[in-house]
């Protein structure tokens, strides 16, 4: 996990391409999305097919964009991804259950349904976490700074968004990437820098993925410009990718 | 070209060495197997035989070698009307097109065994790009890239071609094209025309008397609004612009949106505006009305979201 200043360093160096800051959120949701949103809703599925894209259009060419986490977005996932893999396994075996009502009454009403191949038995949960590990794998760490830590506390101290509610995380976050961001601005960085983030309580303006009005003089500083995103899909649309 | 948009004329397809085939979704697979059982036509189904992003399997009717190929035509363009009422009603996102190839196990070795030694004049495999798209999918995947300059795109392109199915042995399909040059993504003409170019200069000719098809099949390239809705919030969504008035909004049209917004919240599930603008201009919503309904969604959105965080 390099420091900051370096990787600054290696974008500034290195081919221009764009770069894009994920929240831990966006690579868990990978897996996440087979779970139920509330009872009775399951979540939406949109988040998969802009990942798969992006890391397609990476393997291709490397230097079409960089994925940026911190070192908070790497342990967060190493912490969380067996306890969602397990919630989308028993979120299949639902699913298999609810399904298997409709044919023992099928089955007493002599109807005959196509046969049914229980989703629980297939790979996909698995194939799902490879999805999410390699958007992790594919991503540059940011190394956890001093002082970019005390700034979260501040935060929290004062209340302040994203820690508004008391917790320090998103904060250590949202601080990171707009250090480095500075920096690269600092290094004459021209390129786009993204940040994305499904968390709507504590990023976004009520419910529309926009930054909250309270954190868009920190990234619309002139010293730092970075743009907000409520999604990967919306960020890929707007870098082009 | 076969085209599996469900308004499509269905086409008997006629490739690969197993016999004619034509492929449906599985709301038309009820009416059409019945009018052939009428019609003395002998087939059988393989129900699973793809799978399309965003989109439900798509089966295929196979009809066996020797079949009568015009008289199979003849039943399929005679039920067109009838098999669209059947397709999604729903509203459509702009679509592109798939590649799927399938085939028996051994056919699909034998496929597999000429994509790693036969070279195709203008496609250039590119092992490169493999090594690091395998790291992406799942253990034992297998993983093609074939690069070329596509003259009627006239930038060199880079097609992604994996496995999937059981063992991953049963199926190829066309996962990615992506643009060698330039920052600009291809349109979605410049995709087709990419897949189309790939089937016939190079996929096409590689499975040339093996026993595999050719599944050319168009999928949306995004879920349309419906699929990111609930089940409540869609229904609410169709009843309120079932029963507005299109020129001036009646105050029971806005209750009704109202509605359609608190069951968006309540669900948690955010709705991309712009897709819910093209939606509305379908409906014939003018562009004064649906710049309305919009701002009355945001910042009804908005404030729902500001009393669930004060409550809190």
């Amino acid at each position: 996990m390099p420091p900051i200043a370096t990787v600054v360093g290696q974008l500034n160096a290195g081919p221009p391409k764009p770069v894009i800051c994920l929240d831990t959120c966006d690579i868990l949701e990978l897996v996440q999305c087979l779970d139920w949103e509330k009872p009775g809703t399951p979540r939406s599925v949109t988040s998969i097919q802009p990942a798969r894209h992006l890391l397609s259009t990476l393997a291709v060419d490397p230097d079409r964009a960089q994925i940026v986490i911190t070192e908070l977005v790497y342990r967060e996932w190493t912490q969380n991804i067996a306890g969602i893999r397990k919630k989308a396994r028993d979120f299949l075996l639902k699913v298999d259950d609810l399904v298997s009502q409709p044919y023992q009454a099928a089955g007493f009403a002599g109807t005959v349904l196509p046969v049914y191949v229980p989703l629980s038995t297939s790979t996909l949960v698995d194939d799902l976490a490879t999805l999410s590990t390699a958007l992790l794998n594919q991503a540059t760490q940011l190394n956890f700074e001093p002082i970019q830590i005390q700034l979260a506390l501040d935060r929290v101290m004062n209340k302040r968004r994203p820690s508004h509610d008391g917790h320090i995380k998103d904060s250590i976050n949202f601080e990171h990437y707009l250090e480095f961001t500075r920096l690269l601005r600092a290094g004459g960085f021209a390129e786009e820098v993204v940040f994305v983030s499904k968390n709507r309580k504590d990023y976004w303006d009520g419910g529309i993925a926009r930054i909250h009005p309270d954190l868009q003089p920190e990234i619309n500083d002139p010293a730092v410009q970075l743009r907000f995103f409520g999604s990967l899909n919306a960020a890929l649309g707007y870098l082009h990718i | 070209m076969t085209n599996f948009t469900t308004e499509a004329r269905l086409t008997i397809s006629t490739d690969g060495t197993s016999g004619p085939y034509v492929m449906v979704t599985p709301e038309q697979l009820g009416l059409l197997t019945s009018v052939l059982r009428a019609q003395g036509l002998p087939f059988h189904i393989d129900e699973d035989a793809v799978l399309l992003s965003w989109t439900p399997a798509l089966a295929v009717i196979n009809f066996g070698p020797g079949a009568d190929v015009a008289k199979v035509q003849q039943v399929l363009d005679g039920i067109t009307d009838d098999l669209e009422g059947k397709g999604n009603r729903r509203h459509r996102s702009p679509s592109q097109k798939e590649l799927i190839v399938r085939g028996d196990t051994r056919s699909m070795q034998q496929l597999r065994r000429r994509l790693d030694e036969e070279v195709k004049a203008d496609w250039t495999r590119r092992t490169d790009v493999e090594e690091r798209f395998r790291k992406t999918l799942p253990q034992r995947t297998s993983a093609y890239c074939f690069s070329k300059r596509v003259p009627t795109v006239g930038r060199p392109v880079a097609v992604l071609l994996r496995g999937r199915g059981p063992q991953d042995g049963e199926e190829l399909y066309l996962s990615g094209v992506i643009p060698l040059e330039g920052r600009e993504p291809l349109d979605a003409d410049q995709h087709d025309q990419v897949v189309t170019d790939f089937r016939e200069t190079f996929i096409g000719p590689l499975a040339s008397g093996l026993n595999v098809r050719l599944l050319d099949c168009c999928s949306p390239i995004q879920p349309s609004l419906e699929e990111t809705l609930s089940l409540e919030a869609r229904n609410r969504l169709q009843s309120f612009s079932a029963a507005a008035n299109k020129s001036l909004l009646h105050p029971l049209d806005l209750r009704r949106w109202d509605s359609f917004i608190a069951q968006t919240h309540f669900d948690d599930r955010v709705v991309d505006t712009v897709l819910l603008g093209e939606w509305l201009a379908e409906e014939g919503f003018p562009q004064e009305l649906r710049d309305q309904l919009i701002s009355q969604y945001e910042s009804g959105h908005r404030l729902l979201s500001v009393y669930d965080e004060d409550r809190r």
